[in-house]
């Protein structure tokens, strides 16, 4: 466990760089697009149905 | 925008005590800020008294700027944000609410007074003492128990990315309050304490903590302002979401070394500067990213910024932090650093950023939120909003130009060598020389004042219900179908 830990220590930089570009590939993955167009819409839609329609 | 069924279930009344909360405080801390600037200027203005002096009246200007203004105006759009965008009630309801406003209030009290009697630990934007500090652990933990519990029982099955920013700012930030505060108290009645550090290591601790009060106090909540508001006000999409995950996503990675460059050419190691420039150049990335990300959500109803003096605030903030975040970096690097540091450019820097990007963005949310809050029509005046836009923006001019000459102007001073190669000025040289530009500054303070004592003239009259009779500005025709 120790030695496990003292590895990943080692290369911080490494998998933060990883995490990061995971991150990038997530964002830009194609089938996610229709989630996040919908994401941008919550705060043109979080006004009550009443007086706004998005 | 009126009044419903809906907004009846969220906490609106707690957001209107932080707008109140912050409007004031930001009055409090723009006038102590022109004060010591004429202080500076003309330094019998420090009366020869020890609580007037410009030492103990600078961390209240600082403190009530950044903590008071900046911080009353992020914890109340962030509960008004995080109940509309989870379509959930703030957690904890009323009291944690209450008592995380009060808590803060108390807390820029007590740490105002301390300063001006005089107590203080002397950590840059982190002056309060330990008994101070332990206040504001518990009131902030309150803060992030009613805002990430907001989120765990939303409604809305995405978390929106202001929310992500506001997580973000508030988890950061406690960790460096905490980091940055360990110290130990030297009895249990008395407020003097010493820090848990000393050397090189406390200097690296302070500017950890200190860079990045500035990355996610300054940046990252104030982002999270502009994903929402800027959006909600131009009454479109964020130009792309997935830039701004992926804007989140390299500020968090990268602020958070940008420390030292703080501290080049000190006792700090050469590779721990080197670090620090690199990463900092680096955040040019991000930062470019996320401003073009916020102006290009005006792509198609441009006339809106003709037409909506708010929205005018909202988008010259973001290009103020466009412009800040460049110099930034520019300044970080180690040869340009040599001349800019511990001159007034860095003050010029600081102030870009603040002025143009913190407080422009506070106001553009501030006007939007007041009519909301309160159930009116809108505003009383919206040519007041843009008078407040005009009067400011020529302020902030004033205050950058008058500290970028002044402040090249003194590490050029200061680096100038005679023919025996002895130095050229005096320090009290260079002190003399710079006396122009401090009082030109204190102009420009002067009207950043005035247009913010305007924007509360303008905000009590909104909440009375008054409507002022004027010229409104021409309505855009067709904004909705420009695409």
């Amino acid at each position: 466990m120790h030695e496990v830990v003292s590895f990943f220590r080692s290369i911080w930089g490494l998998w933060l760089m990883g995490l990061f570009v995971a991150a990038v590939v997530w964002a830009y993955w194609p089938r996610n697009r229709a989630r996040f167009d919908a994401a941008a819409m919550i705060p043109l839609n979080d006004d009550p149905p009443a007086d706004k329609k998005g | 925008m009126t009044a419903s069924r809906h907004a009846e279930a969220y906490l609106e009344d707690i957001v209107k005590k932080f707008t109140v909360a912050a409007v004031f405080w930001g009055l409090v801390g723009f006038l102590v800020g022109v004060y010591i600037a004429f202080e500076l200027a003309f330094p019998a203005l420090n009366l020869d008294l020890p609580w007037t002096t410009f030492g103990r009246l600078r961390p209240v200007h600082t403190s009530a700027v950044i903590f008071a203004f900046g911080g009353n105006v992020l914890i109340g759009t962030s509960f008004f944000v995080v109940q509309r965008t989870c379509r959930a009630r703030l957690f904890g309801g009323e009291t944690l609410a209450r008592f995380v406003f009060w808590g803060y209030q108390l807390f820029i009290v007590m740490a105002a007074l301390g300063y001006v009697m005089g107590v203080t630990q002397s950590r840059e934007y982190a002056e309060p003492e330990w008994f101070v500090d332990i206040w504001l652990t518990i009131v902030w933990v309150a803060y992030l128990a009613a805002f990430a519990g907001t989120i765990l029982k939303r409604t809305e099955p995405h978390i929106y990315v202001a929310n992500w920013f506001y997580l973000a700012f508030i988890i950061t930030i406690a960790l460096l309050h905490i980091g940055n505060n360990l110290a130990v108290p030297v009895s249990v009645f008395g407020a003097k304490s010493y820090s848990a550090y000393s050397g090189v290591q406390d200097a690296m601790t302070q500017w950890w903590y200190g860079h990045n009060a500035v990355g996610f106090f300054l940046t990252a909540g104030f982002l999270a302002i502009m994903y929402y508001f800027v959006p909600k006000r131009a009454e479109r999409p964020v130009y792309s979401y997935r830039l701004s995950i992926v804007h989140f996503w390299a500020l968090i990675f990268l602020y958070i070394w940008a420390g030292p460059h703080h501290l080049h050419y000190t006792a700090l190691p050469d590779w721990a500067q080197t670090l620090g420039m690199v990463f900092s150049v680096m955040l040019w990335m991000p930062s470019w990213g996320g401003m073009i990300n916020g102006i290009m959500t005006l792509s198609g109803a441009w006339e809106k910024l003709r037409t909506d003096p708010v929205l005018r605030f909202l988008v010259t903030s973001v290009a103020f932090y466009g412009m800040s975040t460049f110099e930034g970096p520019l300044m970080s690097i180690k040869s340009v650093n040599s001349l800019s540091h511990y001159t007034d450019w860095t003050i010029g820097h600081v102030h870009s950023g603040a002025l143009g990007w913190v407080a422009f963005i506070s106001f553009g949310a501030l006007y939007h939120l007041v009519p909301v809050l309160w159930k009116r029509k809108g505003l009383y005046s919206m040519r007041l909003v843009s008078y407040h836009f005009w009067i400011g923006t020529v302020g902030i001019v004033l205050y950058i130009t008058s500290m970028w000459i002044s402040g090249i102007m003194q590490g050029l001073m200061w680096r100038a060598y005679d023919e025996w190669g002895f130095l050229q000025y005096s320090f009290i040289e260079t002190v003399e020389a710079m006396h122009p530009y401090y009082v030109v500054r204190a102009l420009g303070g002067v009207l950043f004042l005035t247009g913010a004592a305007i924007m509360a003239y303008n905000m009590y009259r909104t909440v009375r219900g008054d409507v002022r009779v004027e010229r409104p500005f021409e309505a855009a025709p067709g904004v909705a179908a420009a695409e």
